[in-house]
């Protein structure tokens, strides 16, 4: 493992100025010729064409729902307390233990449950605690809206379908 | 360093070790401290020519000493490569002596020491408020500053030049005045990030400058010691946001240090590979904007390409391009993919082929060369005295990296060289960028080579999350995992400085626990801080176009500077 001195001095070369100049021109050519004349593009025409992320990417937020469409959250409120952010809010409730389809595994339930996605930072953290598999984020990167209060995901809008991660 | 030498030292002083081991030399008095630094300074043996920080940390438990403050220096040698951390307590209204008389560097890092705990330090030239407003009140890494209490100002600090006021005695006729104050940033397109630079020109030269940090501060280290570990790790994302992978991994790399904990052979040697991918993403955006700011936009378009390239496999990594919050304490967040081995291999074998076209757009380049030789110069002197490091200290002619002289995870055995220069001017940063682009490529194919198999988790139930499917299934399981989200992992209490060498310099992490899930102290060590400091003196004498051209170089982000 050495050391190189990559320090360089003024050369005649360098000095004369021109065969830099033309070596440059070639190279400005060749991706001319690439771009304009054989197509070769390197950009997408969002928004017509969208760019696909991968599985992992952790975009807006959505709640896993089961086969009755009712949310998975059980309100353990371990997101809430990871979140770096603090931009989890959940108010908990219990389910009417006499109604209750899921017995022991679904005992409570969000009553409300709001992510301010501006405050988010979208580490996953949430995501990476949650137990019942249910705040995930999926792979919907276009999060503009028109009102800061649309930015505040409630439960209904965080259990809208979403088939895989989106 | 030899312990024989460390003794000649310590005779009279607390000589402890922290929780790796490094010596942790504890002086008696004010003045006893100066001496000592003054001493180890001049040794012809040790060689301390390198401060590498200058902190403090609120000791208002009384738990290391009876006073109410503890400051910290640490020392290293860019010759034996050393490092030593010397500590002092000081009480409030205790006075300490500046350094700035044998580290000039020394001068903004006790200014932040001032801003953060009010610590009044005797014969510093200029003593002021550097991350924090100067009408903000209070000290806002001292315990009892409330962790929200914000202060807003409606304005701006006005034009100033830091410790040197405007000459007055100079005659100002109509046509022509030779004091003519400019104000850069801090949102200037030129300048990237929060940066201010205030300049007193005469003609075209810049006379005097000084700059004016802190329009980022976010209040990391405070946050540092209000959030969990686990939960710290995404600030570390937003640091230096152009290489996060890099900071996610010396901060887990620091706490695991702290934990006595040792990564799984595959964790640890893809840490490498993602740190040098890091650092060629770092060193493309650096090249790319510096000559972009000089006019040359072909580069940019062609070093972009790639940078995509390397975001596309980090992205398919870690689920983030930019925020990455790749790693765990003890682990990733996620075993790579399948396909990112033999993409980490294409990029390998094609990102030459863009470094030889740059090369060819560039380094002859008569244009490129006027504009960036004999620019911005750092001499090797001055490097060590304002305590730069990384490329620029490199390209100083100082032979100094930390991945070869104080090697961590196994960089002793991968083989690859360290580029230095000659001159510290923007030319010989340039070309050390663009070799070390070229050493990080020959360091990850050694990577991808020796990465084994195994697990990427190391099994210690004090940090391993654990597996979802088991989560799910088994009770005891949960149990486990509600115990780490809720509680937070509990880190023993001790100290620790752990550095890496960042791609725009030393980037260390220095981390005090009294226990628990919290820091006591966390500071973070950002190279950017002290080019920025260097930057004040090395554009005096240029022109406003070689001052661009010299930041461009410096590779400085805001996110790092402020905090
Ligand atoms: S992604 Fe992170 S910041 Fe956003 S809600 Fe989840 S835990 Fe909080
Ligand atoms: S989303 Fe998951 S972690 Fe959050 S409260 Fe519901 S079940 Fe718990």
């Amino acid at each position: 493992m050495g050391t190189i001195n990559v320090s360089k001095e003024y050369t005649l070369k360098e000095r004369t100025y021109l065969p830099a100049l033309f070596q440059g021109m070639f190279i400005t050519m060749k991706r001319f010729i690439q771009g304009f004349i054989l197509h070769k593009k390197y950009t997408i025409m969002y928004p017509e064409e969208k760019r696909i992320y991968s599985q992992r990417f952790r975009g807006m937020h959505f709640i896993s729902v089961d086969e009755n469409k009712v949310e998975n959250c059980t309100a353990c409120f371990l997101c809430e307390t990871v979140c770096p952010a603090e931009c989890i809010h959940i108010v908990a409730m219990e389910r009417d233990p006499a109604t209750n389809p899921y017995g022991v595994r679904k005992e409570k339930k969000p009553l409300s449950f709001d992510l301010d996605v501006m405050r988010c930072c979208f580490c996953g953290f949430c995501e990476e605690a949650c137990p019942m598999d249910a705040i995930k984020l999926s792979r919907n990167y276009e999060l503009s809206v028109l009102s800061r209060q649309e930015a505040i995901y409630d439960l209904k809008y965080l259990t809208r379908e979403v088939i895989g991660r989106g | 360093m030899g312990n024989a030498l460390l003794e000649k030292y310590s005779e009279g002083r607390l000589c402890l070790a922290d929780t790796t081991g490094e010596p942790v030399l504890w002086t008696n008095s004010i003045a006893d401290a100066f001496d000592l630094l003054k001493r180890l300074h001049a040794d012809d043996t040790l060689k301390f020519d390198f401060l590498s920080d200058l902190t403090a940390y609120d000791n208002g438990d009384r738990r290391d000493g009876a006073k109410r403050f503890v400051l910290v220096y640490q020392i290293l040698s860019t010759v034996t490569h050393a490092r030593l951390r010397i500590k002092l307590g000081v009480d409030e209204g205790e006075e300490p002596l500046s350094l700035v008389s044998l580290w000039p560097g020394a001068n903004w890092l006790e200014r932040e020491v001032f801003d953060m705990y009010g610590i009044k330090f005797n014969g510093h030239p200029n003593l002021r408020r550097i991350l924090m407003d100067e009408r903000f009140t209070g000290h806002p890494l001292r315990k009892e500053y409330p962790l929200r209490e914000r202060q807003p100002f409606p304005d701006n600090i006005p034009l100033h030049l830091g410790a040197h006021p405007l000459p007055h005695d100079v005659i100002h006729d109509d046509i022509y005045n030779p004091n003519i104050l400019i104000n850069i940033g801090p949102a200037h397109p030129a300048f990237h990030g929060t940066l201010r630079v205030m300049c007193r020109l005469n003609g075209e030269t810049i006379e005097d400058a000084a700059c004016e940090i802190g329009y980022l501060h976010r209040g990391m280290e405070k946050l540092g010691e209000y959030k969990t570990y686990h939960q710290w790790l995404v600030y570390t994302d937003r640091m230096n946001y152009c290489s996060a992978l890099n900071n996610n991994i010396a901060y887990s790399m620091t706490v695991e240090k702290l934990m006595g904990i040792t990564v799984t052979e595959r964790c640890m040697w893809l840490r490498m590979m993602l740190m040098e991918l890091a650092r060629i993403i770092d060193h493309i955006i650096c090249v790319a904007i510096n000559a972009l700011d000089m006019g040359a936009m072909t580069v940019f378009w062609l070093m972009y390409y790639w940078r995509e390239e390397a975001y596309t496999m980090i992205e398919s990594l870690c689920g983030m391009r930019l925020t990455t919050t790749a790693t765990r304490i003890g682990g990733m967040s996620y075993d790579i993919p399948d396909d990112f081995i033999p993409r980490m291999k294409k990029f390998v074998k094609d990102f030459p082929s863009c470094l030889v076209e740059i090369n060819r757009l560039l380094t002859g380049n008569r244009i490129w060369i006027d504009r960036t030789k004999n620019v911005g110069k750092i001499s090797k002197e001055d490097a060590l005295k304002l305590s730069i490091t990384g490329p620029c200290l490199r390209a100083s002619g100082i032979d100094f990296d930390l991945r070869r002289d104080r090697p961590y995870y196994a960089y002793n055995e991968v083989v690859f060289d360290v580029a230095i220069g000659t001159h510290g001017d923007v030319y010989d940063r340039y070309l050390v960028r663009m070799e070390e682009m070229r050493q990080s490529l020959r360091i990850i194919e050694q990577c991808i080579e020796r990465l084994p198999g195994g697990p990427i988790w190391v099994e210690d139930p004090r940090v391993r999350i654990p597996e979802k499917a088991d989560v799910y299934t088994k009770m005891e399981v949960m149990i486990h995992h509600f115990k780490i989200f809720m509680e937070g992992i509990n880190v023993p209490s001790g100290e620790v400085y752990n550095a890496v060498e960042g791609p725009n310099g030393e980037l260390g992490f220095y981390i005090v626990s009294r226990g628990g899930p919290k820091a006591w102290r966390m500071r973070v060590k950002a190279p950017s801080f002290m080019l920025f400091q260097s930057y004040e003196h090395s554009i005096i004498g240029y022109k406003i176009p070689d001052a661009i051209a010299n930041l461009g170089s410096l590779n400085i982000i805001a996110g790092e500077l402020d905090r």
